[in-house]
């Protein structure tokens, strides 16, 4: 009975079956091979990473501060009530504990928990600014409440000075997805805080410091089991601005204060209050381009945005009846600059010979008849006899008027605009300032071509440059672009790029960089040039006829100002009491003191009439701070 | 020769435990020890971070090979031959338990496949495998190794009743185990050569029109061959289809298979294992601890002590008494290779995605005792092959 099986079964098949078995397990040991042997080195590397993930922690933004180093923005630790995502998706009813708890509804907090902005392997923050009864109530009671921490995280916070400057510290919010995608090869990480406007936009790299880095072991299912390697965040930059946070205060109280009270005083043309729908207000060292303070009214509260802005607070900013809080007027208001711009007109007809630093023109019609249409005078006013220092002090338009004409067919009058900086994008450490613009003959022929519904006349009359020649028509500018000319004029004519920044530090204080002066053209006169329309300028204050003599010269104010009103028409052809009619926008800019100056100081109003009216006491408030409270010079600063 | 030819002297018979197998008790065990020790590997680390104790499956796995040794034993103790005689109740008990899981079986996952007592389940497709072998053998050697047309269609009726019933569980996987056992007892149970062709060519006729005449649910067909697709780089979001889990799971076998490289990164040391990237480690994928744990040589040495149970087994087969005995192993022999092949094959990526439990090593009480309980037969035909 020894027979290996019955004769029916053949050996044969035995044979076989043992050969397939074999090859069978040959197969396997040839793709253990290739596994463990052939890819065993790449497959290493992958499996390494596979158990790793990196969690950041944004780090702290670096603090604002104005020239003197006093705190303009900076961070406050707000309590946060953190919930494990782990322990949330095992433990429905913790989360409805702490849905009741926090005030929310468990879809609520299910959707901050589930916030994919916030990695899988740290806590996700649930609720900013928990208040002190939510923690107290989460921190006694751990065992109705595992995976939940109160902890805290820093936010932005803005002192009254910061507040001030809103329009230039600007304001973070959390860096959207599509934003998200740009800004990730900056090292911006998903849900992180990030600057969208001012100085919080443009420094958003210095400020946002580097992020903690920890690498974590995970298991497949995201527990974290242990912390590999651990890197603290470190705080980002200290950037400190030429802004003084005194005169900034000072700066937009003015405007503030003036605009209200413009909104109570009955227009004469209108017999309607001026409804001085906002403005901006500039000042700026002219001899390097410092900008000591940039108003805008109206403004916004930049605390508003931390933390996130609520619906019904960005509704608010965005009425239209607010007038645009968001708009800083200062650098990105365009505004036409009405007799202003004679500094341009006046420099561009000395320097082509149409007028001497004290030829006289004859104003005796109260206006000029250029190509068989008068163009009059404010008040249809007659000087007679003037000379270019007259003509500024009191602003006789016919003696610009004239030089506008005679320099039609060329573009000499918006050339020298362009050297004063007018058209062109100012070099400011802002998002958003405007070019404004100048028009030329070409330049309008190509917006019609562009825009043929918004510039349905392309053809250039030589009233347009007897209007753009008192700065009407076809030119507008900033207030900052105003303020960079008259500096220029200021100096002794070198133009420098307008700066906000002064240097960055490290929190500790070490100097990492420092913005010095850049000079961007110079636009040279002669010195009786020079001295004919500084007279100008000065009569505008000193001589009772000049027209913001009742806001200097009157008082004898100590300071000696010099500058140039302007009160430009914004409508034409609307009738006075026809609700679509506009008042004319408000404007002064001076420099002081007039001989050797330190300051260039101007404001813009909209609506809110004559610039001797409304921006000229602005202006005059603002001196009297300035030269009252001497502002204190820092070493760092390169200015 | 008959059961009843025995012969019975007045002489106590020699024990046929003399006789044992040694060399496959041993193998089998060692495999199921080391299983045991991948088994706790793989499920440590995730019971620890449920806030379990650490040894919870290991224990139990223990338990199943202590019961599953004294069901070997059990099963080698009483002959063969009585099992025989006793092929019928072996058969109707099978199909009755494999009906009754579809009236009181434990649904889970989308499968009715056990019943549940307690904290333990019964799979009754793994007491099937065992009752088929010992149907199929028996009725095969009742025809003396020569099977009529008649009687080949019996036998091919007698696997597709539980054929069946597995397969609408579902249970591909098993059902196909099902399959092999057949293919093997009728090529060595005596069926003829023209037979062996037109079986043949039916079975590539049936796998071409189950798959393109859509048998299968889409599902189970991406499930089939989610391994041709998997990719190297594992991503969590493959999850979220069931084609796109079996290629996750594939993957991060693979991954975790690969990274064990020659030597592997030790016990407890696996970034994958230990790290619970692969899905089901510790029952379907628990060749992927090993693989990644103690690397080629460790693999080599688990096949190796596959390749010895499957040698004893061909062995046994070889030199068993009676067709009876040489049938019995060749099931159990096609059983065991089927399912190391698929399921190695499987973790490795070069088969299908089908539930099959790796022999003594994957964690579970049903399988553990067929698996034993199948080694029990070969011992069994082995320690009588003289007596």
């Amino acid at each position: 009975m020894t027979a290996p099986a019955e004769a029916s079964t053949p050996r044969i098949r035995m044979t076989i079956l043992f050969v397939i078995v074999m090859s069978l397990f040959a197969t396997l040991f040839a793709r253990l091979w290739f596994l463990q042997v052939v890819q065993a080195h790449k497959s290493q590397v992958v499996a390494q990473a596979n158990g790793v993930r990196t969690v950041y922690t944004p780090a702290p933004r670096g603090n604002i501060v104005d020239r003197s180093g006093q705190l303009l923005v900076g961070n406050v630790n707000e309590p946060v009530i953190d919930v494990s995502r782990q322990v949330a998706l095992s433990d429905p009813a913790m989360v409805s504990r702490l849905a009741v708890v926090l005030g929310m509804t468990v879809k609520q907090l299910n959707t901050a928990i589930g916030n994919l902005q916030y990695s899988p392997y740290a806590p996700v923050p649930v609720r900013y600014n928990a208040s002190p009864q939510q923690i107290l109530y989460v921190k006694e009671n751990q065992n109705l409440f595992p995976g939940v921490k109160a902890t805290t995280a820093p936010v932005r916070t803005y002192t009254p000075m910061g507040r001030a400057a809103a329009n230039i510290v600007g304001y973070v919010s959390q860096v959207t997805p599509a934003e998200y995608k740009v800004l990730k090869s900056k090292g911006v990480l998903p849900g992180q805080q990030i600057g969208q406007a001012g100085v919080e936009a443009t420094f958003n790299s210095v400020l946002m410091g580097k992020p903690g880095v920890e690498k974590v072991q995970v298991d497949s299912q995201g527990n974290v089991l242990g912390v590999l390697s651990s890197t603290p965040p470190v705080q980002g930059d200290t950037v400190r601005l030429t802004i003084s946070g005194r005169i900034q205060q000072a700066a937009v109280n003015a405007l503030d204060q003036e605009i209200a009270i413009k909104r109570t005083e009955i227009s004469s043309t209108t017999g309607r209050p001026y409804r001085a729908t906002g403005g901006g207000a500039v000042v700026e060292d002219p001899n390097n381009g410092s900008i000591l303070a940039l108003a805008t009214a109206p403004d916004y509260n930049p605390a508003q945005f931390v933390g996130g802005i609520s619906q019904a607070n960005y509704s608010a900013l965005t009425n239209p009846a607010a007038h645009n809080p968001l708009l800083d007027r200062a650098i990105a208001g365009v505004y036409f600059p009405g007799s202003t711009f004679k500094l341009v007109t006046a420099t561009a007809g000395l320097k082509a010979g149409i007028i001497g630093p004290y030829t006289y023109f004859n104003d005796h019609g109260g206006g000029l008849t250029v190509g068989g249409h008068f163009f009059a005078n404010d008040g249809h006013q007659s000087f007679g006899l003037v000379n270019l220092p007259f003509a500024l002090g009191v602003s006789d338009d016919a003696f610009f008027y004239n030089i506008g004409a005679r320099l039609n067919g060329t573009t000499f009058l918006q050339k020298v605009a362009g050297e004063y900086g007018f058209g062109k994008v100012p070099g400011i450490q802002l998002p958003g300032a405007s070019p404004a613009y100048i028009l030329t003959p070409n330049r309008l022929l190509r917006l019609h071509q562009k825009y043929p519904k918004a510039y349905p006349h392309y053809h250039w009359y030589i009233g347009d440059n007897v209007l753009s020649a008192i700065g009407q028509d076809y030119v507008s500018v900033t207030p900052l672009q105003m303020a960079d000319a008259y500096s220029t004029f200021a100096n002794g004519g070198t133009r420098y790029s307008p700066s906000v920044v002064a240097s960055e530090t490290t929190p500790a204080g070490k100097v990492v960089k420092v913005f010095r002066p850049k000079v961007v053209t110079r636009v040279p006169l002669t010195p009786q040039e020079r001295a004919s329309m500084l007279k100008g300028f000065e009569e505008v204050t000193h001589n009772p006829l000049g027209t913001a003599y009742g806001s200097f010269g009157k008082y004898k104010y100590p300071i000696n100002v010099a500058g140039k009103t302007g009160s430009a028409q914004v409508v034409f052809k609307i009738p006075h009491n026809s609700p679509k009619y506009k008042d004319l926008t408000s404007v002064f800019t001076s420099f002081a003191p007039a001989n050797h100056p330190k300051y260039v100081v101007d404001c813009f109003i909209a609506q809110a009439g004559y610039g001797a009216g409304a921006s000229a006491p602005v202006t005059r408030q603002i001196y009297d701070v300035l030269f009252h409270q001497p502002i204190l010079k820092t070493p760092v600063s390169g200015y | 020769m008959p059961p009843g030819a025995t012969p019975h002297t007045g002489r106590r018979a020699p024990s046929p435990w003399r006789h044992v197998d040694l060399l496959l008790v041993l193998a089998s065990l060692a495999i199921a020890g080391f299983g045991c020790l991948m088994v706790f590997t793989a499920t440590r680390g995730p019971l620890q971070v449920a806030g379990l104790n650490p040894d919870l499956y290991v224990k139990k796995q223990l338990i199943f090979v202590g019961l599953g040794t004294v069901l070997m034993v059990v099963v080698a103790a009483i002959d063969y031959r009585k099992y025989q005689d006793w092929a019928v109740l072996f058969y109707g008990g099978t199909i009755v338990l494999l009906l009754a899981v579809f009236v009181v079986g434990h649904k889970s996952r989308g499968s009715q496949a056990w019943f549940q007592f307690g904290h333990y389940q019964l799979e009754p497709s793994e007491v099937a495998k065992i009752g088929l072998i010992i149907a199929l053998a028996s009725y095969c050697a009742s025809h003396k190794g020569s099977l009529t047309a008649r009687s080949l269609i019996t036998a091919l009726v007698m696997a597709a009743v539980p054929f069946v019933l597995i397969y609408k569980q579902p249970d591909l996987g098993t059902a196909l185990v099902l399959l092999a056992i057949l293919g093997a007892i009728l090529l060595m149970g005596g069926t003829k050569g023209r037979h062996l062709a037109v079986l043949g060519l039916v079975a590539v006729l049936a796998v071409v029109g189950v798959v393109e005449l859509g048998v299968l649910k889409t599902y189970q067909k991406q499930r089939l061959t989610s391994f041709l697709h998997a990719p190297n780089r594992p991503n969590p979001q493959m999850l979220q289809t069931i084609a796109g889990a079996g290629e996750y799971a594939v993957a991060e076998s693979k991954l975790a298979i690969s990274d064990g490289g020659i030597k592997g990164t030790g016990i407890g040391k696996g970034s994958q294992t230990n790290l619970a990237y692969v899905p089901e480690q510790r029952t379907d994928f628990i060749f992927s601890a090993v693989g990644e744990q103690v690397g080629l040589i460790g693999s080599a040495v688990l096949l190796g002590l596959f390749m010895i149970v499957v040698w004893r087994t061909w062995r046994t087969a070889s030199t068993a008494r009676d067709l009876t005995g040489t049938l019995l192993c060749v099931g159990v022999l096609a059983m065991m290779v089927f399912q190391v092949f698929e399921n190695v094959g499987m973790t490795m990526g070069i088969m299908p995605v089908a539930g099959i439990p790796l022999p003594f090593m994957s964690y579970g009480g049903s399988a553990m005792m067929s698996s034993f309980a199948a080694i029990g037969l070969v011992l069994n035909v082995h320690m009588r092959r003289v007596v």
